[in-house]
């Protein structure tokens, strides 16, 4: 049966798949951030710049109290969050700019695995990056 | 997952990706297929921004856990994307020679993030008060600063207007770039390694490969600017 096909079979299910799906991915800049998270048992966390920029200027975030402009640098826990402090700034039940930290799933929402780091970026970062 | 599997499975994705990826970036925007949820009259642009995978089998990088029940509500970054004004078609620069064309960045969420500002298109928060430490708002500067790298390549105008609406002073200074003309031995190379402008160019900012939208000083040639440097009758 097998022999009478005339490509091998993932070739046939390469050509099929790539006629029927459309493909989805990550959009530029969004961030994985998976220092600590996937340690302590929850799933990585996505962090979407596009979304966030369209609301708040880079210096709201990138500040000294904030995040550093680099994947890896900043070291997020959840009792932090919860003090106020990174995503805690603002998704919080205080001050009302976004939904509260008891929403896990929001932020919590990567595949187990997967390594820190900014997607999509275009392949123009010569060696030793990072 | 075995070890075989993963043998088999892997130049698959990755071929799958691959020629996703070629499909998606090269043909005209009208034979991608559309996603069923988008209204027609909005169709083509829309297509430019592919949907957040919602499943497994349309995921091509693999990101985000379809099992997750707070994933549905993620919002399609095409729904608001769209909206903005889309970054243009800019000449590349081809440091090889040959022709320029015009190309629109694949990057940089397809939108003109300065151009979404100064138009009105969106206001997004320079601050956030009550307690956060954040509460005031950093000045907009108006303030170009040429850099005229040696050799070919045309030089480049650093506009503080565009930064200083997205950034602060400290942002930049001095951590990254002490605040003195010429102070700074800015290189392409460290550019494209991640750093100095490159920390944000091609990371959250526009892409690297958009060259004319930095280098974008006309060389006034030399005999313009003094006759008698071209005497010897060379190219001006
Ligand atoms: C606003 C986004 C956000 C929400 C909501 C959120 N987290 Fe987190 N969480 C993070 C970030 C960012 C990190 C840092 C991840 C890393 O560095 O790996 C983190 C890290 C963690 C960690 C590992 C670090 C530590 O503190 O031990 C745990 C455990 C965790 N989160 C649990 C939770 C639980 C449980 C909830 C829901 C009650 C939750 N998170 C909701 C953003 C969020
Ligand atoms: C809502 C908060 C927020 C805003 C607004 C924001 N960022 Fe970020 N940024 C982050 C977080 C979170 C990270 C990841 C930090 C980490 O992984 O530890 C990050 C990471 C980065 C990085 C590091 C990428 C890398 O490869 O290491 C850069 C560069 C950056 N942001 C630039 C910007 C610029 C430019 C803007 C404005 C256009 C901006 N950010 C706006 C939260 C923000
Ligand atoms: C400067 C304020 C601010 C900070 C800091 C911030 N967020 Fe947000 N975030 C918002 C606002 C505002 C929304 C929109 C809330 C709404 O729609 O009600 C949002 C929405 C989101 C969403 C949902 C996006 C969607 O598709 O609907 C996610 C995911 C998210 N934030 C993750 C994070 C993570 C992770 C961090 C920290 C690494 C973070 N945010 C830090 C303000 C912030
Ligand atoms: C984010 C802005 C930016 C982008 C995009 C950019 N450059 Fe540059 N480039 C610079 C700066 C700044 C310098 C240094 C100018 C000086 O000497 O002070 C530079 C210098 C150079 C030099 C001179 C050699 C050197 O290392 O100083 C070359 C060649 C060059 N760039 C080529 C390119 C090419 C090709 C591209 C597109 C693929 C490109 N650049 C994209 C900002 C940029
Ligand atoms: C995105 C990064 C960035 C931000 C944000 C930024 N600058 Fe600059 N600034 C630069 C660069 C790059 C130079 C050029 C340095 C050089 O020529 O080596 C510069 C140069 C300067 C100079 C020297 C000018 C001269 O003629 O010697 C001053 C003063 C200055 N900046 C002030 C500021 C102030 C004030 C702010 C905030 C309102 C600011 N900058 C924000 C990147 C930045
Ligand atoms: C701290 C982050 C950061 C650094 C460092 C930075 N930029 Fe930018 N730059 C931005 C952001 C954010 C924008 C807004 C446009 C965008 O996001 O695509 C921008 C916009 C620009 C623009 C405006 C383009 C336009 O259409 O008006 C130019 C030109 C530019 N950058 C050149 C440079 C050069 C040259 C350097 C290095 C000397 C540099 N940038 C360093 C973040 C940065």
């Amino acid at each position: 049966m097998i022999d009478k096909v005339p490509l091998p079979s993932w070739m046939a299910i390469l050509i099929l798949s790539t006629t029927l799906i459309t493909p989805a991915w990550a959009e530029y800049a969004d961030v994985v951030i998976n220092k600590r998270a996937e340690q302590a048992g929850m799933r990585p966390v996505i962090f979407p710049h596009w979304f966030h920029r369209i609301r708040f200027t880079c210096n709201v975030c990138h500040n000294d109290e904030g995040f550093k402009m680099k994947v890896g640098a900043n070291n997020i826990t959840m009792a932090e969050l919860v003090d106020g402090k990174f995503c805690g700034m603002c998704h919080n039940n205080e001050n009302k700019i976004a939904w509260s930290l008891d929403r896990c799933d929001m932020c919590h929402s990567g595949l187990p695995g997967l390594s820190s780091g900014i997607q999509r970026g275009d392949p123009t970062r010569g060696p030793g990056y990072k | 997952m075995k070890q075989a599997d993963f043998w088999i499975l892997a130049p698959l994705v990755l071929g799958l990706g691959v020629i996703q990826v070629a499909c998606v970036n090269t043909e005209p925007v009208t034979t991608v297929e559309k996603p069923s949820v988008v209204p027609a009259q909005t169709a083509s642009v829309d297509d430019k921004w592919l949907p957040l995978a919602k499943d497994k089998l349309h995921d091509v990088d693999g990101l985000r856990d379809p099992g997750n029940p707070g994933f549905q509500l993620h919002q399609e970054p095409r729904e608001e994307l769209s909206k903005l004004p889309a970054n243009k078609a800019r000449p590349v620069i081809n440091a090889f020679g040959g022709s320029p064309g015009l190309m629109v960045s694949k990057a940089d969420n397809l939108v003109d993030w300065v151009q979404a500002i100064t138009s009105g298109a969106i206001r997004p928060r320079r601050n956030i008060a009550t307690g956060t430490g954040i509460e005031v708002e950093p000045p907009v500067m108006d303030m170009d600063i040429l850099l005229n790298p040696n050799g070919s390549m045309p030089p480049v105008r650093f506009p503080h207007r565009a930064h200083t609406m997205w950034l602060a002073c400290a942002n930049c200074h001095p951590a990254i770039f002490i605040p003195q003309k010429g102070a700074n031995p800015i290189r392409m190379y460290k550019i494209l390694e991640g750093e100095q402008c490159g920390i944000c160019h091609s990371a959250v900012a526009f892409s690297l490969t958009e060259c004319s939208r930095c280098h974008s000083v006309q060389r006034i040639p030399s005999s313009l600017v003094n006759p008698s440097a071209n005497k010897g009758g060379g190219i001006p």
